[in-house]
């Protein structure tokens, strides 16, 4: 079974918790192809934290990402439930789960540039679409979701070209646009799977600032990152390994170091420099 | 600028495609049988006027009004598809009304010549081959919907579709060889024609026009949702199955009615929303509106142009569809990265 | 909200599919008051004329302007001596000569609908399997559907429109046609009587049984028929299954003459060894093919290619079949 350390903090109840989860994906066209993905994995999310997913390739961190966000099918989780303020998540309404909970797939960028006639500013406003009414679609924003939208562009600096077509943006724009657009949803947690590609290294401390201002809001992030370094400024490392959470806690804690250069075979010193703790090849 | 202001642009090609559908309904009145002649005035014979209000007018406003339903159920179809060579006969659709035609024409001749045939033949006529190739084709898209294993699938989607196009096309030209009448009949129906459009074809394909339109449009902010990828949609709470599933049922009556009354029309549904979006990017609502105006616009000029070319003779409006969407399609391509 | 929308499409496809079949059911059912141009209406109908869908056309008077649709009933018009009273015929009429000057209203399975009413005519006469039928009639237009394949069916065809032009004697006129077919038999040499014909409509090896209109012209001559009527009036055969049957003589399209002798086992054939052969032009073909008034010619040049070849060997005759 896993071993984790209490992360209850001023003891709340957990916003998000995942017991005894199993997550099975088909690999092949007949029903006994199953591939177990995640076993016996229980967590719990608080508010007001930064989570961040860590492990090897292959170790179920996207597919823990998705479980969480409510994506999986419900013949994929083969045993456990998800709940989400204190509710399982298959009994909230789709609608309601859009608003509390934020997704960003990784490769989102891979946009149909082609197909889609949409510019910076409609792929943002696509974000508040759980806040919105359908019908009619020709129906202005309010005010409100006007605000959102120029917020988050702002923070993400994509406003000044929020008119252009989403075809004409360099990768790293398209990137920033679609966190942007996670961003806009206003949700209590916010997902992220790898949200830092094609972004350089000045657009990357600024996600890191982003997501400090959410934390700092009160709101959940939960981020699976292969920069290793950029991962441990979570408040909250979750590693996983061959499907199971091995560990939770602060990368202060000698445990969690420990855990960590085990589940990457080793290959990993970690030294702290300011204050911060980074990650070293071991030749 | 936010966005909201960026409102004129699809609204100003709306008015010119819509603009352009009044001429071509002029000049559908003005051609005919006869060179370019003008309908009303003194010296005209009065058969004419006639003419023009039984026979051109009806078939001129009912090609738009298949062009129209041809580019909306094109615009759905590269939605559902997320693919921009989508076409609206995708699921089959087409090769279900052709084989309910080739049915009914073989089962008409069988009972012509019989001693009771007026008792056969006259309540089956009153459904009309129309109705039967409507029917036809709503069957086939339930088919392909069936053998897919839901509305989801996307590529189980593409697959059922081009096998149920194949099946049904295979019975259909055993039907068509088995009756050589009916096979003569057939090929008039695989080419299209807008030349059997009444004021009642007409009324009924704008009635599910306008009404496929409305619905379409509800689910504009899904659509454009869905160009994210399944998943995101997922995440901004759209119910995936259900958007789905409306959108094909919209795509096979739209295109079911098309069919029904004009026979397979081919490129209409798929230059349509090409031509929009080459045009001027749009989201989903927009988009909708437009491939309709496009569509019907794209169809009468095919079919005004099918009688003036070598009048009095009419060429297939088919063929026409086929240059001129296929021409356009080329040149695209050229402009295509490879 | 979604969760009606279905419904209610599925509820409002269904409504316009019941309105597009009282639509249709205006469309296609009989004119209530059939009007020709000269707007006579006299009280007592001259004819009230069933086609063979079994939709009836009434005629107060004589049709005087009268569009015909297919080419057998434009010649069995000009039979009735009606010729006259065409005012357009399709693209594929060609016979009787005059009728070429005539205004051509497109084919009949794609009527050119403006062409047709410009010259408004009191009667159209076209084939039954037209889609364009129910659209004419909407129209006002009187649209008789008659497409003699049989014997019988141009009797009647004889009898109908012969009654539409005003004449009681149609029937007699097809009477004396088949009786002077009956006595050309007697002038068909007896080593021919029996002998098995193959006879091919078509370059796509479309061969004519029994069943058929010039299958039912050797019956009365007394001729035989290679192929049998298991598939319908006009199957398309494999060419090795007429190597079996070893027909007595060939009757080919000109188009085909050529290529006979590249069809597999062809060459075997004792008919195309011995130049057993009749190689019919397209006009030949249209008499002896074409139901209509041609019947007699189209005979007649049968039994002159016939007394032309070589008779076959006695062993290949067959009884002759009670025509």
């Amino acid at each position: 079974m896993s071993a984790h350390s209490d992360v209850r903090v001023r003891g709340e109840l957990p916003l998000m918790t995942a017991s005894n989860l199993c997550v099975s994906l088909a690999t092949g066209r007949r029903r006994s192809d199953q591939h177990v993905v995640l076993q016996g994995v229980d967590l719990q999310l608080q508010k007001g934290r930064w989570y961040s997913v860590l492990g090897p390739n292959g170790a179920g961190k996207t597919t823990l990402l998705r479980a969480i966000a409510g994506l999986l099918d419900a013949g994929d989780i083969c045993s456990g439930e998800v709940t989400l303020a204190g509710r399982p998540l298959t009994a909230w309404p789709q609608r309601e789960r859009a608003q509390k909970m934020a997704w960003l797939g990784s490769a989102a960028a891979d946009v149909d540039g082609h197909l889609s006639g949409l510019r910076a500013w409609d792929i943002v406003a696509l974000g508040r679409l759980p806040h919105q009414r359908w019908w009619p679609a020709t129906a202005p924003l309010t005010t409100e979701d006007e605000a959102v939208i120029e917020r988050v562009m702002m923070q993400t600096h994509t406003w000044q070209w929020r008119t252009r077509p989403i075809q004409q943006l360099s990768s790293g724009e398209r990137q920033r646009v679609m966190v942007a657009r996670a961003l806009a949803v206003d949700a209590d947690i916010i997902l992220m799977d790898e949200p830092l590609l094609n972004l350089d290294p000045p657009h990357q401390s600024e996600w890191l600032q982003i997501v400090r201002n959410l934390v700092q809001q009160g709101r959940t992030v939960v981020s699976v990152l292969h920069e290793l370094n950029m991962a441990l400024y979570a408040d909250t490392l979750l590693l996983f390994a061959e499907g199971r959470l091995v560990h939770d806690g602060p990368i202060a804690d000698p445990a969690t170091q420990a855990a960590l250069c085990r589940i990457f075979s080793n290959r990993i010193t970690l030294r702290q420099i300011d204050g911060h703790w980074v990650a070293l090849p071991r030749l | 600028m936010n966005g909201t202001g960026q409102h004129h642009r699809p609204l100003r090609a709306a008015l010119v495609l819509a603009g352009v559908g009044a001429l071509l309904l002029l000049l559908g009145l003005l051609i005919g049988s006869g060179r370019f002649e003008w309908p009303w005035g003194g010296d005209a014979p009065p058969i004419l006027a006639d003419i023009v209000w039984s026979i051109r007018a009806p078939r001129s406003a009912g090609a738009w009004a298949a062009g129209a339903l041809l580019g909306l159920a094109g615009a759905i179809a590269q939605g559902i598809f997320r693919n921009p060579l989508a076409d609206p006969y995708l699921l089959g659709s087409s090769s279900g009304a052709a084989l309910a035609v080739a049915l009914s024409l073989s089962v008409l001749s069988a009972w012509a010549h019989t001693p009771d045939a007026q008792a056969y033949i006259a309540p089956f006529l009153a459904f009309g081959l129309t109705g039967v190739a409507f029917v036809g084709a709503l069957l086939a898209v339930f088919l392909t919907v069936g053998l897919a294993g839901g509305a989801t699938q996307g590529p189980r989607l593409l697959l059922g579709g081009v096998v149920v196009g194949v099946v049904l096309g295979a019975l259909t030209s055993f039907v068509a060889f088995l009756n050589p009448a009916v096979l003569l009949n057939m090929q008039g129906f695989m080419l299209g024609s807008t030349a059997l459009l009444s004021w009642g074809g007409v009324s009924r394909m704008l009635c599910v026009g306008v009404v496929c339109l409305l619905c379409a449009v509800s689910l504009a902010k899904p659509m454009d949702a869905l160009s994210l990828g399944t998943t995101t949609a997922r995440s901004l709470g759209i119910p995936l199955a259900r958007v789905n599933a409306m959108l094909i049922v919209l795509l096979a009556i739209a295109t079911g009615a098309a069919v029904a009354h004009t026979g397979l029309i081919a490129f209409v549904g798929l230059a349509a929303p090409h031509a929009v979006r080459a045009w001027l990017p749009c989201k989903h609502g927009a988009l909708l509106v437009l491939s309709s105006l496009m569509g019907g616009a794209l169809l009468l000029s095919a079919d005004v142009m099918s009688r003036a070319l070598f009048a009095p003779t009419e060429l297939p409006v088919g063929l026409l569809t086929a240059v001129i969407g296929g021409s356009y399609l080329l040149w695209r391509m050229r402009r295509v990265p490879a | 909200m979604t969760r009606l929308l279905t419904p209610l499409l599925l509820t409002l496809a269904f409504l316009f599919s019941v309105a597009g079949l009282s639509v249709s059911a205006n469309a296609a059912s009989p004119p209530h008051t059939a009007q020709p141009v000269t707007a006579e209406v006299s009280a007592s109908v001259v004819a009230v004329l069933t086609g063979d869908d079994g939709v009836s056309v009434s005629l107060p008077v004589a049709a005087q302007r009268i569009v015909s649709l297919l080419p057998s009933l434009a010649e069995v018009l000009c039979d009735l001596g009606a010729c006259d009273r065409l005012v357009g015929v399709d693209r594929y009429t060609n016979w009787p000569a005059s009728l070429q000057k005539l205004p051509r209203m497109g084919g009949g399975l794609d009527p050119n609908l403006e062409m047709i009413l410009s010259v408004r005519p009191d009667l159209v006469v076209m084939a039954p399997s037209s889609r364009a039928i129910p659209r004419l009639r909407a129209l006002g237009l009187n649209v008789l559907a008659l497409e003699p394949k049989r014997y019988a069916e141009l009797r009647r065809t004889y009898a109908v429109l012969g009654r539409a032009v005003g004449r009681s004697d149609g029937e007699q006129l097809y009477t004396g046609l088949h009786d002077r077919l009956l006595a050309l038999r007697a002038r068909i040499p007896s080593v021919w009587m029996g002998a098995r014909l193959y006879v091919e409509v078509s370059s796509e090896l479309y061969a004519a049984a029994p069943s058929s209109f010039v299958g039912q012209t050797l019956t009365a001559l007394g001729l035989g028929n290679a192929i049998s009527d298991e598939f319908g009036p006009f199957p398309k055969v494999n060419p090795e299954w007429v190597v079996r049957l070893q027909p007595d003589v060939l009757v080919v399209s000109q188009a085909s003459a050529q290529s006979l002798n590249r069809r597999p086992g062809w060459p075997q054939l004792a008919a195309l060894k011995q130049g057993r052969v009749c190689v019919m032009s397209e006009a030949q073909a249209d008499r002896l093919v074409r139901p209509g008034p041609r019947l007699y010619e189209g005979a007649q040049w049968l039994l002159t290619c016939l007394k032309a070849l070589s008779p076959p060997q006695q062993t290949t005759r067959r009884a002759t079949p009670a025509s």
